[in-house]
C-alpha cells in the first residue's frame, strides 16, 4: 500500500471513532430520515385530503373533478439540500479542523515526517481519507434516503430520478469539500483548534446566510412602484447586482442546483436531462474552485514553511 | 569503513535573526548512549530536528550513518527512530492500530510480527489491544519508543524521553534505554534534563548553552576533567557559568 494510502486509511480509521464526528453524523442520518418521513407524509396527506374532495364532490354529482395533484417524487427529499448545506458543513468542518493541530499536539507530526514520507504525500493522505468519510457519509444518506422512499412513501423512484439524486449526493461532496479544505488549511497555520473551528464557522456563516442575505436585501431594494401607473418594475442593474452578490456564495450555487435537481424550482421536472446535467457540471466546475484555492493555500504553506512542524 | 554514528561539522540553524544552533560540531561513534545537555531555549531540540531532516540547516553539514541528512534524508529515516517529547501517539486508536500505521510507514515487511516483537521488548504483550488514551503517561512514552523501533533503526533520537514521568516510569524508561543499547547495539541519542539519569546512563555526553556546544566527551572523562566536583549537575552548572561569563 502506497505512504498516501496508508495516511488516508489511518484518517478513515480515527474520523469514524471522534465522537463529536460520530454524533453529528448520526444527527444528519437522523434528519434526513426524518426529512423523508415528513415529506411523505406530506404528500400522503395531500393525496388523501383530494381523494376526500374527489369523494364528496362525486357523491354530490358535481361532474368536472379537479385535477390530480402532480406530485414530484424527488420533492419529498427536498430538505436534503438544507441539512447538507448546513449539517453536512459542519461535519466537514469538524473533520479539517483538528486535522494538522492535534498531529502537532500529539507529536505524531514529528514522527511520521521523521520516516520516509513526503510532506504533501501526508497532507494527500489526509485529503483522501476525510474525502473518503464524507463519501461514505454521503453514501449512507444516499441509501437511506432512497430505501425510505420505498418503505415509507411507497414510491419507486424512477431511473432518472436515482440519477438526479446521485448528482445531487455529487454536488453535496464538492460542497462540503470546500470546508473540508478551508479547516484543513487553516489547521496547518493556526496554532489553536479552536480559532479554526471558530474562523471556520465564520466563514460558513458568510457563505451560507451573510451573502445571500445581501444578495436578497438588495433584490428587495431594486424595485420602484411607477406612481402613475401603480406598476411595481424591477431595476435590472440592480437586479445584475444582487445576481452577482449571489455569485460569491458557493451555498447559493449548491442550494439553486439541488432544488432543480430535485424538482422544487418551478418548471425543473421538464428540463432536458442533457440540459440539466450540462448545469450540474458547469456547478461543479464553480464550486470546485474554493477548493482547490484553499488546497493551493494549504499545500503551499506546508510546504514551504518547515518550522510549522516544530510549533 | 565505520561511520560514526552522527558527525556534524559547523551546523548552524537560524530563525530570522536568532541563532538557534551556532556551528555545532559532533562526533558521536556507533553504540554509545549520548546525553545531550541544556538548558530550555539552547538548541537541543533545533539539534535533534535537524539529524531526524525534520529541519534543514542554514549551514553546515551532518551525517548520521554515513548519510547526508539534506541530500541523503531518505536513507538517513530508514536508519534511525525518533520520539519526540511528550509523544502521545492516536487516543482513538489501540496499540496495535498505532503500532501497525507507523510500520506500514516505515515500510515494515510483516507488521503483526514486529508489533509482537516490541511489545515483547517492552515485557507488556498485554497492551497489544488497550486504547492509547486509556494509558498512563508513562506506557503512552514506551509505546512512544516501541513505535521508533519497528524498523530495526541504527540511531534512536529521543527528546526528553522521561520528561512528567514519575520515578517508576524514568526508570522503566532508562532501563529500556540501556536494554536496547546493550541488545541490539543501537546508538541513543537523547535531549534530557534529568541529570541523575544522565550519569546512570549514558557512556558520552554534549553539553550546549546559547546554541553553542560548550563541552562533548565521554562521561568517564568529563567526571575525571573536574575532579572537585561531586556530581555531573555540580559539573554542568559550572561549565555553563563558565561559558555565560565567556560570552558575556
Amino acid at each position: 500500500m502506497s505512504t498516501i494510502m496508508i495516511i488516508a486509511r489511518k484518517e478513515f480509521q480515527t474520523a469514524f471513532r471522534n465522537k463529536l464526528f460520530v454524533t453529528i453524523a448520526v444527527l444528519f442520518i437522523l434528519m434526513s430520515v426524518l426529512s423523508v418521513y415528513i415529506g411523505s407524509a406530506t404528500k400522503r396527506a395531500e393525496m388523501r385530503l383530494y381523494d376526500e374532495t374527489v369523494a364528496t364532490l362525486t357523491a354530490q354529482g358535481v361532474a368536472t373533478l379537479p385535477p390530480v395533484p402532480e406530485i414530484h417524487t424527488l420533492t419529498i427529499l427536498s430538505n436534503l439540500t438544507e441539512y447538507v448545506s448546513i449539517v453536512g458543513a459542519i461535519l466537514a468542518v469538524v473533520l479539517g479542523y483538528n486535522a494538522l493541530i492535534e498531529e502537532k499536539e500529539a507529536g505524531t507530526l514529528k514522527v511520521i515526517l521523521s520516516r520516509p514520507v513526503f510532506r504533501d504525500q501526508l497532507l494527500t493522505g489526509k485529503l483522501i481519507g476525510l474525502s473518503g468519510v464524507i463519501l461514505s457519509l454521503l453514501a449512507v444518506v444516499f441509501v437511506f434516503n432512497v430505501l425510505l422512499l420505498l418503505l415509507v412513501g411507497g414510491i419507486m423512484p424512477t431511473l432518472i430520478e436515482i440519477l438526479r439524486l446521485l448528482a445531487l449526493v455529487g454536488m453535496a461532496f464538492v460542497y462540503m469539500l470546500i470546508f473540508l479544505t478551508l479547516s484543513m488549511a487553516l489547521s496547518i497555520r493556526m496554532k489553536s483548534n479552536a480559532t479554526v473551528f471558530l474562523v471556520s464557522l465564520v466563514v460558513w456563516v458568510l457563505f451560507s446566510f451573510v451573502i445571500p442575505q445581501m444578495a436578497q436585501t438588495q433584490m428587495a431594494n431594486s424595485t420602484i412602484i411607477n406612481s402613475i401607473s401603480g406598476v411595481t418594475n424591477q431595476i435590472p442593474q440592480d437586479t445584475a447586482v444582487s445576481k452577482a452578490i449571489d455569485y460569491l456564495s458557493p451555498t447559493w450555487y449548491f442550494r439553486t442546483i439541488g432544488a432543480q435537481l430535485l424538482e422544487v424550482t418551478p418548471g425543473s421536472d421538464t428540463i432536458a436531462i442533457g440540459n440539466l446535467f450540462a448545469h450540474v457540471f458547469t456547478t461543479l466546475l464553480v464550486l470546485l474552485v474554493p477548493s482547490v484555492l484553499f488546497g493551493t493555500i494549504g499545500y503551499a504553506t506546508f510546504l514551504r514553511d518547515e518550522t510549522l512542524i516544530l510549533e | 569503513m565505520t561511520h560514526p554514528a552522527i558527525q556534524t561539522n559547523n551546523l548552524t540553524r537560524r530563525y530570522g535573526d536568532k541563532v538557534a544552533v551556532d556551528n555545532l560540531t559532533l562526533t558521536v561513534p556507533q553504540g554509545e548512549i549520548f546525553g545531550f545537555l541544556g538548558h530550555n531555549g539552547a538548541g537541543k531540540t533545533t539539534t535533534i530536528s535537524m539529524l531526524t531532516t525534520l529541519l534543514l540547516p542554514t549551514s553546515g553539514s551532518a551525517t548520521v550513518y554515513g548519510f547526508d541528512v539534506e541530500k541523503e534524508n531518505l536513507q538517513v529515516r530508514q536508519h534511525i527512530g525518533y520520539v519526540p517529547e511528550n509523544v502521545r501517539l492516536y487516543n482513538d486508536l489501540t496499540v496495535a492500530e498505532n503500532l501497525s500505521f507507523f510500520a506500514a510507514l516505515s515500510g515494515v515487511d510483516d507488521i503483526s510480527f514486529q508489533i509482537t516483537e516490541v511489545l515483547d521488548m517492552l515485557q507488556h504483550p498485554e497492551w497489544k489491544n488497550l486504547r492509547v488514551g486509556d494509558l498512563s503517561k508513562g506506557m503512552r512514552q514506551r509505546i512512544g519508543i516501541a513505535q521508533g523501533l519497528l524498523h530495526h533503526p541504527s540511531v534512536l533520537f529521543l527528546d526528553e524521553p522521561a520528561s512528567g514521568l514519575d520515578p517508576e516510569g524514568t526508570r522503566a524508561i532508562g532501563d529500556l534505554i540501556v536494554w536496547l543499547n546493550q541488545t541490539f547495539g543501537i546508538t541513543i541519542f537523547m535531549n534530557t534534563h534529568q541529570l541523575a539519569e544522565v550519569t546512570k546512563l549514558c557512556t558520552s555526553i554534549g553539553i550546549m548553552n546559547h546554541g553553542r556546544l560548550v563541552i562533548a566527551d565521554t562521561l568517564e572523562n568529563v567526571l575525571a576533567r573536574f575532579p572537585h566536583h561531586a556530581s555531573l549537575e555540580d559539573i554542568y552548572l559550572e561549565v555553563e557559568q563558565q561559558h555565560e561569563e565567556a560570552v558575556h
